[in-house]
């Protein structure tokens, strides 16, 4: 499985030089931690996705010793790995330049992230080559309209867990444990469409 | 004799196309040409035997495997060429070798070098700046490079010119020297099987024609020319396909002993070439 996230970084050698230059921009125009590291978190996986847009990979993929369920369930995982290294390099970069951001910042940032990352999987599925970014446009709108409606009910639910003294650690872990319920619920979406697929 | 593709009466259903209770055998240790026209479900035959494709109904054994229990273990054995670039263009063949190697168990380096210095293939280059041959070699560099019992290849000498096509059918035929390797490959080419292929198994409209061993093609068809005064309502039953031309007729049998009981020395019975026999198949006049 390891091999299989080390393919994303081959395929992107280029592209990670211009990784942290990406995330400075961002750190420059953005006012926002959170949508900093939503954004630095976009940009391994999503670049992996216009990769295989470009060819068959799934046929290649699929040809060698690997099964469909590893295929899918290492996109998920290496996206979540991905993420963990994102959210270092921005964190490492804020702190370098002297930028404030909380532990809220991050959390409410990868949410924002594995929600879009969460729609637009599936729908790569679903929808045929060449779409990506209709695919990207789709998911960011959903997403949006679900954190939103999710966020009010975070306030309520954390209003109520301020008030009986529950923990901020304790509400992120609730914010986190629930997308990456969401998260994993795509993954079975995924793996049930991509199952019986024909390549 | 030792089966390494089973395919037990295998349907697949598309929109104006089917795969209609194929029955598929591949023997051990020969090279297998697949031919048909195109259409006529060659592709769609191969992406099963690699799971790429699942058949709506039947069964399909590799090394008396099945992908729903053995897909690795079957996979691991398993060589492939494709005849669309499914690699990515912009990497060269050291990145490839990066991305391929791991995810095989018998990945054997010094044979990845040996086919790169034998192609005379470059390392560095990205692989959109290869020709069409080389891209192939490139390809066999990384389906060869695990030491596969199978060798499965999709219209390997497509759009290849002569002098490359040659080179890779003596690649083949090196490559069934040593041991007991299986090569099916699929081609529109005819004359590439009849330099190499052990077996031709046809296809069409999604059923197999016939799967006969090259030696017993020659004995078993055969082109029939004579006076085509010869021909009439009784006599033409005895041949599959009959062209006319002028005053004669050319036809091609599959009983040439009773084309000579009926016929005598009246016509002449020639060995037919694959090409015919796949031209007269295929119902062209």
């Amino acid at each position: 499985m390891i091999y299989l996230l080390r393919r994303d970084l081959i395929l992107q050698k280029r592209l990670l030089w211009l990784y942290i230059p990406f995330i400075l921009i961002f750190v420059y125009s953005l006012s926002s931690p959170s949508l900093i590291y939503t954004l630095a978190a976009l940009y391994i996986p999503y670049n992996a996705l216009a990769y295989d847009e470009q060819v068959n990979s799934d046929k290649l993929l699929n040809s060698l010793p690997y099964t469909r369920l590893e295929i899918t369930l290492y996109r998920y995982l290496g996206t979540l790995v991905y993420t963990f290294v994102s959210v270092i390099l921005v964190s490492l970069i804020l702190v370098l330049f002297n930028k404030s951001f909380s532990l809220l910042d991050i959390v409410i940032g990868i949410s924002f992230f594995l929600i879009i990352a969460a729609f637009t999987y599936p729908l790569f599925q679903i929808f045929k080559q060449g779409n990506i970014a209709t695919i990207i446009i789709v998911a960011f709108v959903l997403s949006v309209g679900l954190l939103s409606t999710f966020s009010e009910q975070m306030i309520e639910l954390g209003n109520l867990f301020l008030n009986s003294s529950v923990s901020n650690a304790l509400l992120f872990s609730a914010l986190l444990l629930s997308v990456l319920v969401i998260y994993f619920g795509s993954w079975v979406l995924t793996y049930s469409i991509y199952k019986n697929k024909d390549f | 004799m030792d089966k390494v593709i089973e395919f037990e009466n295998i349907s697949k259903e598309y929109s104006g196309f089917s795969i209609k209770n194929i029955d598929l055998n591949i023997n051990k240790g020969y090279i297998t040409g697949f031919v048909g026209a195109n259409g006529s479900g060659k592709s769609t035959t191969i992406k099963m035997i690699m799971n790429l494709v699942k058949p709506d109904s039947g069964e399909v054994n590799i090394f008396e495997m099945n992908h729903n229990n053995d897909e690795k273990d079957i996979k691991q054995k398993i060589g492939f060429v494709y005849d669309d670039n499914i690699y990515y263009e912009g990497l060269n063949l050291r990145d490839l070798h990066k991305i391929v190697a791991p995810a095989y168990k018998n990945w054997d380096k010094k044979a990845f070098q040996h086919y790169i210095e034998t192609f005379d293939l470059p390392l560095n280059q990205p692989i959109k700046y290869f020709s069409k041959g080389m891209r192939m070699k490139a390809s066999l560099v990384l389906a060869l490079s695990h030491n596969p019992e199978l060798l499965i290849m999709d219209e390997p000498t497509a759009g290849l010119d002569p002098v490359f096509r040659k080179e890779l059918l003596n690649i083949l035929q090196e490559i069934m020297m040593n041991e007991n390797k299986t090569i099916f490959f699929s081609t529109h080419i005819t004359s590439d099987l009849e330099k190499i292929a052990d077996y031709i198994v046809f296809i069409k409209d999604g059923e197999i024609i016939f799967n006969h061993s090259i030696n017993s093609l020659q004995n078993e068809f055969a082109l029939v020319k004579g006076d085509r005064s010869l021909i009439d309502r009784d006599t033409e039953d005895e041949f599959d396909y009959i062209n006319y031309k002028g005053e004669y007729f050319e036809a091609m049998t599959q009983n040439p002993k009773v084309i000579y009981e009926v016929f005598g020395d009246e016509v002449s019975i020639d060995n037919i070439s694959l090409e015919e026999i796949m031209y007269f198949l295929n119902g062209a006049d």
